[in-house]
């Protein structure tokens, strides 16, 4: 009998409805622990909702979300990350009025104790550790300007990094290279890269050349239900993922 | 690379607070000197409204809570040291005022747990309907309690002593507001420059955003109501003894407005914007009340409604966009939500 490892997180059989439109049936799916899990399909196939769902954001009317085998269902979202989930936005969603430095150092104080909190006194604590992450990110240089004036792609790696910023054991990207350059995306891919090696991710994106260069598993989606499931060649090998996705993106 | 020192404070807001200090510590010789003893007592006042200026800028400025009943909280310590002093006969400071403090913040905690905790918790707007009606009420049982001295409220409150010195009103009990002030004044600068303050900012600008990151939205927002009841609770508690009588408006609506006004026209979100709001109304309005009676009213609210419209971060943001423009040119300066 061999060991498998156990998934970082898991849907299994989720639904999810929306009044009399049912955005997801029945979804399982798992990610497991140092893998890159892509999402793919089209506008509306409920991936967004699926992330949202896994969350904490989305409630689900049926099913359940383990992470590393523990029921998290009707966990909230800050107990879900106190477990170690992390999530990127489709839009980003930094603090604009904060400065780069800031919005960083929120990820990394995010777990600490309330007292801890109060009686810091001052933001210094972190500070070296706020640097090092904003160093990563490429981001060190605007550490402190607001986050509002960064370009689209800075403000995506920042909550890319801030996402990261804990390393969690699952993160979750909601299309982490939207409206990003080619040269964007290289760069946010090998952040993603980097991130695997600690994490189990999973990636909502419309880019399939993207996703399946840095996916380990894909997962194809369409009218809240899966389709298929398998490696990038299984995948693109796939008649019926051909006809729902390569067709209708 | 050199890279800014993260949480760097800009050197004028230092000198201008230790300015400021040095002002408000010297304000009463000046007075005494002149013989003004109208306008000591009335600084005096000022002071202890500025701190409950400061404790509601803490939950609204920085927090995001709007409260409609922030003077419940400040009317308990008020009660409370009025109780303590007409029917007990404590008259010593260091006694009646940690009970006013205590009183007040557990009054913060039971409204902080209606309001925030459990899964059925108020939001948004119903925050501020809540504690308006939390006000009202108050005032209203006060109004009708006896034990409370009903609509007389508690008068003939004796004069405090501290330690057995007499603390009586004019240039001893400017002090002891003063010492109120300042404590207050450093509770609010350490704790909204801490990593506290900026999850406060973290849930006041995205409170679900918040929450994703691994915040506990109720757990911040009952701690940031709770340090705000102790200090109303403080300023309440000195407010009644200076005045010498406790009544039911200290708990009420009216009250619970007027520090809005204080804030709007001061500026939410930084410490000298409440102190800069209640002295501009309560000074003017001393002024201008008694020569201009019916003017006064229309003219407040015309100044507010051109501070909300022209002005949202109140007048004190004034000093600060100029003197951050004027410091742009010589280095990077950090001001990030923080006060100033």
């Amino acid at each position: 009998m061999t060991d498998t490892p156990r998934a970082a997180i898991e849907a299994v059989d989720i639904h999810v409805a929306f009044g009399t439109l049912r955005a997801l049936s029945g979804v399982t799916l798992a990610v497991k622990a140092g893998s890159v899990h892509g999402l793919i399909g089209p506008n509306g196939s409920g991936k967004s909702t699926l992330l949202h769902t896994l969350a904490g954001k989305q409630r689900a009317q049926r099913g359940a979300v383990l992470m590393n085998g523990v029921d998290v269902t009707t966990a909230p979202a800050s107990k879900r990350s106190r477990r170690g989930l992390s999530i990127k936005f489709q839009l980003a969603r930094v603090y604009p009025e904060l400065t780069v430095a800031d919005n960083m150092l929120l990820a990394l104080q995010a777990h600490e104790s309330l007292p801890r909190l109060v009686l810091s006194r001052s933001r210094h604590r972190l500070h070296q550790s706020t640097l090092d992450r904003l160093e990563q990110a490429g981001l060190a240089g605007c550490a402190d300007d607001k986050a509002s004036v960064l370009s689209h792609g800075q403000q995506q790696w920042l909550e890319i990094a801030m996402a990261c910023a804990l390393d969690p054991a699952v993160l979750l990207l909601d299309e982490p290279t939207a409206g990003m350059s080619p040269q964007e995306r290289r760069r946010t891919g090998g952040i993603i890269a980097a991130a695997a090696q600690r994490s189990g991710v999973l990636i909502v994106d419309h880019d399939l050349e993207f996703v399946k260069d840095l996916c380990t598993e894909l997962t194809v989606l369409a009218q809240g239900a899966v389709v298929a499931n398998g490696t990038a060649a299984e995948i693109e090998a796939d008649p019926l993922v051909r006809e729902v996705f390569l067709t209708r993106v | 690379m050199v890279v800014a020192r993260v949480g760097e404070r800009v050197r004028w807001s230092t000198v201008s607070t230790i300015g400021a200090f040095v002002a408000l510590g010297a304000l009463p010789i000046g007075l005494s000197a002149m013989d003004q003893s109208y306008w000591l007592q009335f600084s005096t006042r000022l002071l202890l409204l500025a701190v409950l200026a400061m404790s509601a800028d803490l939950v609204w400025g920085y927090a995001g809570i709007f409260t409609l009943g922030h003077a419940l909280l400040f009317g308990v310590g008020a009660y409370t040291t009025g109780m303590l002093a007409s029917r007990w006969g404590w008259v010593e400071l260091q006694g009646l005022i940690p009970p006013a403090i205590l009183l007040s913040g557990l009054s913060a905690f039971a409204i902080a747990i209606f309001l925030f905790a459990g899964s059925n918790r108020v939001g948004g707007i119903y925050v501020s309907l809540a504690t308006l009606a939390l006000a009202y009420a108050a005032e209203r049982l006060a109004n009708g309690w006896p034990t409370l001295g009903a609509a007389n409220g508690i008068p003939g409150l004796p004069i405090p002593l501290l330690f057995g010195y007499q603390i009586d009103l004019g240039i001893r009990f400017y002090y002891a507001a003063f010492a109120v002030f300042t404590v207050a004044f450093a509770v609010v600068v350490s704790v909204t420059r801490s990593q506290f303050g900026l999850s406060l900012l973290a849930i006041r600008d995205d409170e679900e955003r918040a929450e994703f990151l691994g915040y506990s939205r109720q757990r911040i927002q009952i701690a940031a109501l709770v340090l705000s009841g102790l200090l109303a609770g403080m300023a309440g508690g000195m407010y009644g003894l200076h005045e010498g009588f406790v009544s039911p408006g200290f708990v009420g609506v009216g009250l619970s407005t007027q520090v809005l006004l204080w804030l709007v026209l001061g500026g939410r979100g930084r410490v000298w914007g409440a102190l800069l709001g209640v002295v501009l109304l309560e000074l003017l309005g001393r002024v201008m009340q008694d020569r201009y009676p019916r003017l006064w009213p229309v003219l407040v609210g015309a100044a507010l409604l051109a501070c909300i419209t022209f002005l949202p971060d109140g007048i004190v943001s004034l000093p600060v966009r100029r003197l951050r423009e004027r410091f742009r040119g010589r280095g990077r300066m950090q001001f990030s939500g923080e006060p100033a």
